[in-house]
């Protein structure tokens, strides 16, 4: 029958191809099939029986729409119908989709990259069993702060407290591991028995030290990392009992560690602390301690307790232990505590991008809204009800955020491998960044709630329930001028967001410079440095090493193209390295608490003269300054004014504690260097000739050898490294590269957070800019007619221009200003991060006003030049 | 055809779930029995019956599956679930009570 046709016809245009929706057809169909029979039962003819029956159902969109929602797969197939309309609409619009899922995938991507860093360094516990019960103990100093421990004084620790299940101490050392090909400088754990049950690891292979091989002459025996026995051994199952050469000494293998375990950081082995009972001097601080708390005792008691036994050895021991204290912190806290604000900073400034790049798609999306209005109405009038288009617009959101996601999990993998490899070495456990599927969840959240935000307006504002007017016309209805205040809201939020991350940048930026700017007190240009370790396996004896480094010295200074050449016992920039309490002949004694503190140098002659560092009076060390000659000493400026002012330092002598030799006679003073780094005022000063050193034995077998050169130093550094191995094959020679770059590198952290910062805030910059001109644009859009009929009335290109520039202009400048005042708020999170500036620094502020307000303003410019093209006569024309 | 009176608001269910009480039917068998039982005093639309329908099973009170139609034909049939046989008793006594209480008022002189 020719209805039937026509009934399964029309059902099968309506339906779609899955099983519910072709059940709840069939129903109907079955319905107007069985209505239809009974009407030509009843005499109609076919044709009326059939209409009579469609009649009867009214609005069979809505019923089989309720239909859909109500049997079970309607959930699901809600979800699929909008998925795909969503995706052909996407595919439709590929400029639209792309800018959308890119700008989503920068901001998620990013988000995930600082994410896995944060997740690693801050939120990951530390890799070994209950780490928050592992406390890093620190000996409280009267003048210096907290500070590595003496051997006797973490052996009382150890022996008296009753809070601890285990405390040990530990040296992050490195030693010349001789593997046959080279002696690579390779991180060794010099640990007390103890630190392997603190942690709770077991050796897979052997077994770990035990008391007696702390003791001296049984020190000989070593503790694989399991990273080692991997690449060295092969993972040799009989390498227990053999032998591997550390600074030229034989240590015997006794036990293979676990997969994962490696403290301190990046240990590839360990060795017995030595620990010689007759010799405990309380002096030298040099120790790190960790304890493990026992279950039931808290940090507080733990502290409690320590305080009361420091001050008990105080009382004991004051000439050495005197005002000495115990400071407890979490093992945690200390690993991560310098860097935490850093990353908050950054966790910060990635979340601004991403709620810029939210209110962009945001705004992308409210620009569709005119556009697709006439299909919702449609839609509305067919039955849609509002829930369900925003359900739809909803849908479609999330697809866009999941694609972002997708893409921005792409990006994260590339971020993340780059962040790696360019942190500086000061972000701790950087091994253990990664992508993991933590960070993967965190992606997915951040999507979710990333189409949350920039989807709700949109959706809202979409569905709205104005048939009428939508149906007649986009632009003008107060649903429209209501979008378009939305619209300049997002832009003006994200203008603001911006000037706060641009600012954050600008301070970053004017702080690296100001740091550059700073002289470091020598003269980098044209000098080469690297690092030179005599083994005491050859070197046994002070006059051999004395020699060679005379030797190497000579022949530095003799390679074509070195002016002159020394060497030093550590660098400037370093930090605090060797530090002592000196006295001044001749004056009041104080008390020891009180004494005075200098950076303690060792160098060679022509020292000052290879760095750039001037000599202010008297004169240099020289090669005749050996034991035999009186002590000498020569200070920096620093030292002079702080102990000399108003007197002539040459010639005073001073006595250095903990030094049994005559005092050094001053003979020479020297420009300051940044000792501690760029960021630190110079501290007082005293170098030493090598030659004098007496503790050159024990400490002074590495030494950094400067050349100054007479050209490119890069061009100079082969035949440098040449000329000293020469000397000696097997002679380990590091970290050989220009001053300037050693320079740099002693702000890779800085320019690290810099670098990162700036990217952030130009991606922001660029985005809000992406922002300002689409509404603009838009609104020259809408505004065709009313700027035809303007125009046709007289006004000139210039006044179009005003109009649209001044409305561009007052969202961004209510958005600088907004920036400006939650700047204002916010900078000072970044104190630590900065240096010589202030939080508030009026220059920044201004420059970054500036330079927002001007990208806005060519932003606008070039829509507006646009609408000052309009032709009137098109224009009046134009819906 | 003389003009039928409107349902009352939820007067559907309780006839749809009465009809259904006697036996399993499809959606056009329901329509017709309260039709039927009504000695064609009321017209059920199928724009409200449908989504009638699917509203009562949606909160349970029926639930429908395949069947083969008296006239040998592949329909949806509905029956009565436990939910939905208690829910027919308490509808009931309540529409008693209620149209015994609106009679007493339109009793009223």
């Amino acid at each position: 029958m020719a209805w039937r046709k026509v009934f399964r016809d029309r059902l099968r245009a309506l339906r779609n191809s899955d099983a519910v929706h072709r059940e709840i057809d069939e129903e109907l169909l079955f319905h107007l099939e069985m209505r239809t029979e009974e009407n030509v039962r009843r005499g109609m003819s076919p044709e009326a029986a059939r209409r009579e029956a469609e009649k009867r159902f009214g609005r069979l969109t809505q019923i089989k729409e309720l239909g859909y929602e109500v049997r079970g797969g309607g959930w699901f197939e809600t979800l699929w119908q909008d998925l795909r309309y969503g995706a052909r609409m996407f595919l439709k619009q590929p400029g639209f989709t792309l800018i959308a899922v890119l700008t989503l995938a920068l901001g998620i991507g990013a988000n995930t990259a600082i994410f896995s860093v944060v997740n690693a360094v801050l939120l990951r516990p530390l890799p070994f069993a209950e780490p928050e019960r592992i406390v890093w103990m620190s000996d409280t100093l009267p003048q210096l702060g907290a500070a590595p421990t003496s051997l006797p004084e973490f052996l009382d620790w150890k022996d008296q407290n009753q809070s601890f299940e285990h405390v040990a101490a530990f040296l992050n050392s490195s030693m010349f591991l001789d593997t046959g090909g080279g002696t690579p400088d390779t991180p060794v754990g010099i640990v007390t028995p103890e630190t392997f049950a603190l942690f709770r690891v077991s050796p897979i292979l052997g077994r770990t030290f035990t008391d007696e091989e702390t003791l001296p002459g049984r020190v000989r025996v070593a503790v694989l990392a399991h990273s080692m026995w991997q690449n060295r051994f092969g993972s040799d199952p009989n390498v227990l009992g053999r032998r591997i050469d550390l600074d030229g000494v034989a240590y015997t293998i006794i036990g293979v560690m676990p997969e994962g375990f490696s403290f301190p950081d990046r240990a590839q082995l360990w060795r017995p602390l030595p620990i010689d009972p007759n010799k405990l001097d309380r002096g030298p601080h040099y120790l790190r301690v960790v304890g493990r708390l026992k279950p039931e005792v808290t940090l507080t008691q733990a502290q409690a307790e320590m305080s009361a036994l420091a001050a008990r050895l105080s009382a004991q021991h004051p000439e050495k232990n005197a005002g000495h204290g115990v400071k407890l912190e979490l093992l945690r806290d200390v690993v991560v505590g310098n860097i935490r604000p850093t990353l908050f900073v950054l966790l910060g400034a990635v979340g601004f991008v991403l709620l810029i790049a939210c209110a962009n798609v945001a705004n992308l999306l409210l620009g569709r809204v005119g556009v697709r209005q006439k299909e919702t109405a449609l839609r509305t009038a067919l039955g849609a009800s509002r829930l369900r288009l925003v359900r739809q617009l909803f849908t479609e959101s999330m697809m866009l955020s999941i694609a972002g996601g997708v893409a921005g999990l792409l990006i994260a993998f590339g971020g993340v491998k780059w962040l790696v490899s360019m942190a500086p070495t000061t972000i701790p456990r950087v091994h253990e960044i990664a992508v993991d599927p933590g960070v993967i969840c965190f992606t997915l959240l951040i999507s979710v709630a990333t189409s949350v935000l920039f989807g709700l307006a949109p959706a809202l504002q979409a569905s709205r329930p104005e048939l009428t007017d939508a149906l007649k016309e986009g632009g003008r209805s107060s649903a429209g001028r209501q979008r378009n205040r939305l619209r300049s809201m997002l832009v003006i939020s994200e203008v603001a967001l911006s000037l706060v991350l641009l600012i954050g940048a600008g301070l970053m930026i004017r702080s690296f410079a100001k740091l550059n700017q700073i002289d470091p007190g020598f003269n980098p240009d044209g000098v080469l440095k690297m690092g030179v370790s005599l083994l005491p396996s050859k070197y046994p004896d002070d006059e051999r090493v004395a020699s060679f480094y005379q030797q190497l010295v000579e022949r530095a200074a003799a390679t074509p193209g070195i002016v002159s050449a020394a060497a030093i016992s550590d660098l400037p920039l370093l930090g605090s390295n060797t530090s002592d309490y000196f006295t001044v002949e001749g004056r009041p004694p104080v008390a020891k608490q009180e004494e005075p503190s200098i950076e303690y140098h060792v160098v060679t002659p022509r020292y000052f003269e290879s760095m750039g560092i001037p000599l202010l009076a008297g004169r240099d060390i020289g090669w005749t300054d050996t034991k035999q000659a009186p002590n000498v000493v020569v200070i920096n400026e620093a030292f002079a004014q702080r102990h000399f002012a108003g007197e002539n330092p040459l010639g005073h002598r001073i006595s250095l504690q903990g030094q049994e030799r005559d005092p050094l006679l001053i003979v020479g003073v020297v420009g300051d260097v940044r000792q501690l780094g760029l960021d630190r005022m110079p501290v007082a000063e005293a170098f030493v000739p090598y030659l004098q050193d007496p503790l050159s034995k024990t400490y002074m077998r590495s030494m950094t050898i400067v050349a100054r050169t007479k050209s490119d130093p890069a061009a100079i550094a082969g035949s440098l490294r040449a000329a000293l191995t020469s000397l000696d094959q097997s002679l380990p020679v590091y970290d050989l590269k220009p001053m300037t770059e050693y320079l740099s590198d002693s702000l890779a952290g800085r320019r690290f957070n810099l670098i990162l910062l700036t990217a952030f805030a130009v991606v922001a910059l660029l985005l809000a800019a992406v922002g300002i001109y689409g509404v603009i644009s838009y609104g020259v859009t809408q505004r065709t007619h009313e700027i035809g009929i303007r125009m046709a009335l007289g006004a000139e290109k210039g006044d179009v221009l005003r109009l649209v520039v001044r409305q561009g202009m007052i969202m961004a400048l209510c958005g600088v200003a907004i920036g400006l005042l939650a700047s204002f708020a916010l900078t000072r999170v970044m104190e630590s991060l900065l240096f010589g500036v202030s939080v508030t620094d009026p220059l920044t502020f201004t420059v970054i006003a500036l330079l927002l307000t001007s990208v806005a303003l060519l932003a606008c410019v070039l829509p507006a030049r646009r609408a000052t093209k309009v032709d009137p006569l098109i224009a009046l024309r134009y819906e | 055809m003389a003009k039928k009176p409107d349902l009352p608001q939820g007067t559907l269910d309780l006839l749809v779930l009465k009809a259904l009480s006697l036996s399993p039917m499809h959606g056009y068998g329901v329509g017709q029995r309260i039709q039927q039982l009504a000695e064609d005093m009321l017209t059920v639309e199928e724009g409200t019956l449908y989504p009638a329908l699917y509203r009562i099973e949606q909160k349970g009170w029926i639930e429908s599956e395949w069947g083969v139609s008296e006239n040998n034909r592949r329909a949806r049939f509905y029956k009565l679930t436990r939910q939905g046989r208690k829910q027919l008793a308490v509808q009931e006594s309540q529409w008693e009570h209620l149209t015994a209480a609106v009679a007493k008022v339109l009793q009223a002189t």
